[in-house]
C-alpha cells in the first residue's frame, strides 16, 4: 500500500532544509555577527557593494545575519513547542480517549478550562515569573499547542478502543499501558504526524507575535518578530528592515503549510 | 473429576447493574478438559456477550467464572493476566482482529512478550515460525500484514496466536461467520486437530446450526439471554425438546416457518422469554419463567416440552 | 432435500438474455475484471440461483443487470429483457429496464432512508411512474405492505427505518420493489444478514409471490440449503466467470465443474455426514488479480490442465446443462 512520496511533499521538504540549514551555515560565510555594530553603514539598503545584502538596521546591524538568526530562533521554538505539544497531547489524550470514565472526564475538564483561559494574561504571568527567557516563552507557546492535539487524540483513541485487535490484545492480557503505547499510539501517528506538520507554522506564527509585541524574544537576540517589530516601526523610511524578516516568515509559514497539506492527502489513504 | 470451566449464574449487563437489561441472564453450564460446548443462538441471545463476559471482557455482574480451579471474577491485575495464559480468544472478523501495523510475526508472539517475557527474541522467532507451520504458513508469512492476506489466511494467523501459549481453553467467537464456505470447512478441521494434538477445550459460539454438528460433542441452546436447552448435540439436533430448538432446527432444515415473527421488544415482564413467538404457549409460561432442571446431562426450560 | 420444480408452470419465452456481459472496474492501470463474459437466460416465472462466494462478481452482476452498475465501470454485453437490450448506454432505456426489474439488496439497514417514515417511501417508489393521487397511493402502498405480509400496515407505514427488525426492514425493502409491477425479482444475499427463523419466513415469501404474480427470481447467495429449497436452476459463479449452470439437483448432486464440487464438498450439512478430510476443500490462497486469458480456477483446482492457463474455457453445452472448464468431471455420464 505504499504510494509513491508526492511532488508537493518533496519539494517543500526540500525548500525547508535548505532554509534550515542556510540558517545556520550561512551567517558563517559572512564576516559581520549578528550583534556586531557597522557605524559606517547605518540603516543602509540592501546593496552588495557594502558589504550588507539585506541592508542594516537602525544599529547598523547586518540585516543577512540578523534575519538568518531570526530564522533560526523562529524554527527552532516552533519545532520544539510542537514537539513538546505532541508529546503532552498524545499522552493526555490517549489516557483519557482510553480509560473514559472520571480521568477522562478530569483531563478533559482541564483542557477545557486552559483552552477558556484569556492567552495573553498566561503568556505575561508566565514571563513574569519566570523571567523574559526563551524557556518561559517555550512553555507558553507549548501550553497552547497541546490542547487541540489531545482533544484530536482522544477522539481517535475512542474510536480505536472498539476495534477487534484492540479487544483481542485486551483477551491476551496485554496491560493498559502496554496496549496505549504499541496499539493504540502507533495506530493514531498518521493524524498525529499530519496535525503536528500543521501546528508548526501556527506556532511560529504565535512567538513571532509575542516578540513582536515585546514579550518574547528580547533584544539584542533576533526572531522574525522582534525584527519585524523594529522593522514596522521604521517602515516608511527604511521598508526593507521589515519586508526582509517579513517575507522570510510568510515563506516559511507557507512552505510548512503545504507541506502539512500534502502529507494529509498522502497519509489518509493509507489510513483508510 | 472437576470440569475445566465452571461457569455458574452469570448475569452480564451493560448498564447498571441489576438483572433489567441483562444481557446475559443467570446461565450456568461446565466445560471439561479437552471437549467442546456450542453455545447457538440468533441476534440478541447475548452468545457474543456470554464469552466476553468468561474472558473477563466485560465484567459479570454478577457470577461466578471458575477456570482451572481460579475464580476469574475475583481476580485482577496480574493474577488475571496470569490466569488468562490459559485461556485465549477467537473472534469473527478475523483482519480487524489483527492490529493493522503489526507484523504477523508481531501478532502472533504478542501472547508470549505478555506470558513469556523472559523469552529472547529469536526464542519467539523460533516459536511463532514454528505455530505458523502448524497452521499452514510458511516463514514467508513472517514479515506480511494482514491487509495482504485473505480472511482465511489472517483466522490462521489468529489461531496461531491463539495456541501458542498452549491455552487449555480457547473461546471462539463465531471464528467462521465472516468466511466463505470453502474456507470455513480448513479452519474448523484446523481446530479439531488442535483439539486432537493438544487436548484444548472449546467454548464455542455460533449462530450456525450446521457448524455445531461438525465440531461440538454438547450444545447449549440460548434466546434472549437465557438457557433454553442444553445437552449432547445428537440428542438435541435428533429431538429437540424445547419449543425454540426445534423452531431453529426446522427453519434451518427446511425454511418452513410458522412461528409468528418476533417483534424486536424483549419480554421483560414475567414468564418465559419464549412466549411471544411460542406456538404451545400455555397461560402458565406467561406467569412464571420455567426453570432448567437437568437429567443425565440434558435439560430444556419449558412448562410444555416435546416430548420423544 | 425437496427439490422444489417449476415444470407445473408453461414456459414462456426468454423473460431476461444475458449474453457475454463483462463489467471492469477501476482504472485503467489496475482494472478488475469483476463479471468475465456471463451468458445466461431466465424464463418467465422461473427461479434461478446465482451462487458463488465473496468475490465472484455476483453483486456486480445483478447490478450490471438492473442497469445500477457504478458510473466508472465499464460494462459491455448485452441484456436482453424481453428482446430489448437494456445494457444500453442510453440512460432512459436503463431508467425504463429498472421498471421491469425489481432489485433488492443485501443489507436492509442500508438501503432504506434512516430520517424517512416507511410510508413516505414506499409512496415514493409507487409514484415513480404512475399517476396517482395521495390516498390513491397510500392505500396502494398499505397493499403492499400486507402482501409482504407485514401485519399492521397502517402502523408500520408511520414507523421510521429504526423502529423495525431486519426481517420486517427486508419486507419492506422488497414491497417497494414490488411497486412498479415488475417481471422479474432480483435478491442479493436476502437473507444472509438474518437470522436463521427470520430468513425461513423471508423464503416462503418468495415462493409465494413467485406463485401469486408470475414473477421471475434471480437469487443471488451462497447458501446452498436457501438453492434447494427455492430454485430450480442454478448457476455458479467463481472470480467472474460461469463455471456451470444448470437444473439446481443435478448441478448441487452431480456437479461437472471442479470448483461447484469443491463448493458442495464443503458445505456443511445439518444432518448429513460430517466431514471428516479436506479431501477437495479449495485452498484459501490470497487471489492475484487475474488476465482475461485462460480460466481463473487454475490455481485452485486440482484438476488443472496446462491448457488451462492459455485458453478461456467456452460453455460447453451438454443438454440442459452447460459447464465451462476444459476438464470437466463426470464427462462420460453425460451424453
Amino acid at each position: 500500500m505504499r504510494v509513491a512520496v508526492p511532488l508537493s511533499v518533496r519539494v517543500c521538504a526540500t525548500v525547508l532544509v535548505v532554509v534550515a540549514s542556510a540558517s545556520v551555515v550561512l551567517p558563517y560565510l559572512s564576516h559581520w555577527q549578528a550583534a556586531t555594530l557597522d557605524w559606517d553603514h547605518v540603516a543602509v539598503s540592501p546593496s552588495w557593494s557594502a558589504g550588507h545584502v539585506f541592508g542594516t538596521d537602525r544599529l547598523g546591524r547586518d540585516l543577512f545575519v540578523r534575519t538568518l538568526a531570526g530564522v533560526r530562533v523562529s524554527l527552532a521554538i516552533g519545532l520544539l513547542a510542537t514537539l513538546v505539544s505532541v508529546v503532552i497531547g498524545v499522552t493526555v489524550g490517549a489516557v483519557a480517549g482510553f480509560l473514559g470514565g472520571r480521568t477522562d472526564a478530569l483531563l478533559m475538564r482541564l483542557v477545557d478550562v486552559l483552552y477558556s483561559l484569556p492567552y495573553i494574561f498566561f503568556v505575561i504571568l508566565l514571563t513574569v515569573s519566570l523571567g523574559r527567557s526563551p524557556l518561559a516563552l517555550l512553555l507558553a507557546i507549548a501550553a497552547v499547542g497541546w490542547l487541540t492535539m489531545a482533544r484530536v487524540v482522544r477522539a481517535q483513541t475512542q474510536a480505536l478502543r472498539q476495534r477487534e485487535f484492540v479487544t483481542a490484545a485486551r483477551a491476551i492480557g496485554v496491560s493498559t499501558p502496554a496496549i496505549l503505547w504499541r496499539h493504540i499510539v502507533p495506530n493514531v501517528a498518521g493524524p498525529v504526524v499530519v496535525y503536528a506538520t500543521l501546528t508548526v507554522p501556527s506556532l511560529i506564527l504565535l512567538e513571532s507575535f509575542l516578540s513582536f509585541l515585546g514579550l518574547g524574544v528580547q533584544e539584542p537576540a533576533a526572531s522574525l518578530g522582534n525584527l519585524m517589530a523594529q522593522g514596522a516601526a521604521e517602515m516608511e523610511a527604511a521598508p526593507w528592515m521589515l519586508l526582509v524578516p517579513g517575507s522570510f516568515l510568510v515563506g516559511i509559514v507557507l512552505v510548512i503549510g503545504i507541506l502539512g497539506d500534502a502529507l494529509r492527502d498522502w497519509v489518509d489513504p493509507r489510513a483508510r | 473429576m472437576t470440569a475445566l470451566l465452571h461457569v455458574a449464574n452469570l448475569v452480564v449487563g451493560y448498564g447498571p447493574p441489576g438483572r433489567a437489561g441483562a444481557v446475559v441472564d443467570t446461565v450456568s453450564f461446565e466445560i471439561n478438559a479437552g471437549e467442546t460446548l456450542a453455545v447457538v443462538g440468533e441476534s440478541g441471545s447475548g452468545k457474543s456477550s456470554l464469552a466476553r463476559g468468561v474472558a473477563q471482557l466485560v465484567r459479570p455482574h454478577a457470577g461466578n467464572v471458575v477456570f482451572d480451579g481460579a475464580q476469574l471474577t475475583a481476580l485482577n491485575g496480574s493474577r488475571l493476566v496470569q490466569a488468562r495464559g490459559g485461556l485465549a480468544m477467537v473472534f469473527q472478523d478475523p483482519v480487524a482482529s489483527l492490529d493493522p501495523r503489526f507484523t504477523v510475526e508481531a501478532s502472533v508472539a504478542e501472547p508470549l512478550r505478555v506470558h513469556a517475557p523472559r523469552l529472547k527474541s529469536h526464542e519467539r522467532r523460533q516459536a511463532v515460525v514454528m505455530m505458523l507451520s502448524q497452521v499452514g504458513l510458511g516463514p514467508e508469512y513472517l514479515t506480511r500484514y494482514p491487509h495482504s492476506l485473505s480472511g482465511g489466511q489472517c483466522q490462521r494467523v489468529a489461531i496461531a496466536r491463539a495456541m501458542i501459549t498452549r491455552p487449555k481453553l480457547v473461546i471462539c467467537d463465531e471464528p467462521t461467520s465472516a468466511l466463505d464456505v470453502s474456507v470455513q470447512a480448513r479452519i474448523l478441521m484446523l481446530l479439531q486437530q488442535f483439539q486432537r494434538e493438544q487436548g484444548t477445550a472449546y467454548l464455542f459460539i455460533t449462530h450456525d446450526l450446521a457448524v455445531v454438528r461438525q465440531v461440538a460433542a454438547r450444545v447449549l441452546v440460548m434466546y434472549q439471554g437465557q438457557v433454553m436447552e442444553y445437552g449432547t448435540v445428537s440428542d438435541v439436533w435428533d429431538a429437540p425438546r424445547h419449543p425454540y430448538t426445534e423452531l431453529l432446527l426446522r427453519s434451518a432444515r427446511s425454511f418452513r416457518v410458522e412461528a409468528r415473527e418476533a417483534a424486536s421488544a424483549r419480554v421483560t415482564h414475567d414468564g418465559c422469554v419464549f412466549q411471544n413467538r411460542c406456538m404451545r404457549a400455555q397461560p402458565r409460561c406467561t406467569l412464571q419463567a420455567p426453570t432448567l432442571s437437568e437429567v443425565h446431562g440434558r435439560a430444556s426450560a419449558c412448562w410444555e416440552p416435546i416430548s420423544t | 432435500m425437496r427439490c422444489v420444480t417449476g415444470s407445473t408452470r408453461v414456459r414462456g419465452d426468454a423473460l431476461l438474455q444475458v449474453e457475454a456481459l463483462s463489467v471492469a472496474l477501476g482504472p485503467p492501470a489496475s482494472v478488475v475484471h469483476a463479471v468475465r463474459g456471463v451468458s445466461f437466460t431466465c424464463e418467465a416465472a422461473s427461479r434461478l440461483a446465482i451462487v458463488g462466494e465473496s468475490g465472484a462478481g455476483k453483486s456486480q452482476l445483478a447490478l450490471a443487470i438492473a442497469g445500477l452498475s457504478p458510473t466508472t465501470a465499464h460494462v459491455s454485453g448485452r441484456v436482453l429483457l424481453q428482446g430489448r437490450d437494456i445494457a444500453s448506454i442510453n440512460a432512459s432505456i436503463r431508467r425504463e429496464a429498472r421498471a421491469r426489474i425489481g432489485m433488492v439488496f443485501q443489507d436492509p439497514q442500508s438501503a432504506l432512508t434512516p430520517h424517512l417514515r416507511i410510508g413516505t417511501q414506499l409512496i415514493e417508489a409507487l409514484r415513480v411512474d404512475q399517476r396517482l393521487t395521495r390516498s390513491e397511493a397510500r392505500w396502494k402502498a398499505e397493499q403492499l405492505l400486507l402482501e409482504v405480509q407485514i401485519p399492521d400496515a397502517a402502523v408500520r407505514m408511520r414507523q421510521f427505518p429504526y423502529e423495525l427488525s431486519g426481517g420486517l426492514k427486508q419486507r419492506v425493502l422488497i414491497a417497494i420493489a414490488l411497486s412498479r409491477q415488475p417481471q422479474l425479482l432480483l435478491l442479493d444475499e436476502p437473507t444472509t444478514a438474518l437470522d436463521v427463523t427470520i430468513g425461513g419466513s423471508l423464503i416462503q415469501l418468495f415462493e409465494h409471490l413467485s406463485d401469486t404474480r408470475d414473477l421471475a427470481l434471480v437469487l443471488i447467495t451462497h447458501d446452498l440449503k436457501v438453492v434447494r429449497r427455492l430454485c430450480t436452476q442454478t448457476a455458479v459463479m467463481f472470480a467472474g466467470m460461469l463455471v456451470e449452470q444448470g437444473p439446481t439437483q443435478q448441478v448441487l448432486d452431480a456437479p461437472l465443474h471442479p470448483y461447484t464440487h469443491a463448493l458442495v464438498a464443503a458445505t456443511l450439512s445439518l444432518d448429513g455426514p460430517v466431514l471428516a478430510e479436506p479431501d477437495v476443500l479449495a485452498s484459501d490462497r490470497h487471489a492475484p488479480g487475474l488476465g482475461l486469458v485462460g480460466c481463473s480456477y487454475r490455481a485452485r483446482c486440482p484438476r488443472a490442465l496446462s491448457v488451462c492457463a492459455h485458453k478461456t474455457p467456452a460453455p460447453i453445452s451438454m443438454g440442459e446443462r452447460s459447464v465451462a472448464c476444459h476438464a470437466p468431471m463426470r464427462v462420460e455420464q453425460v451424453s
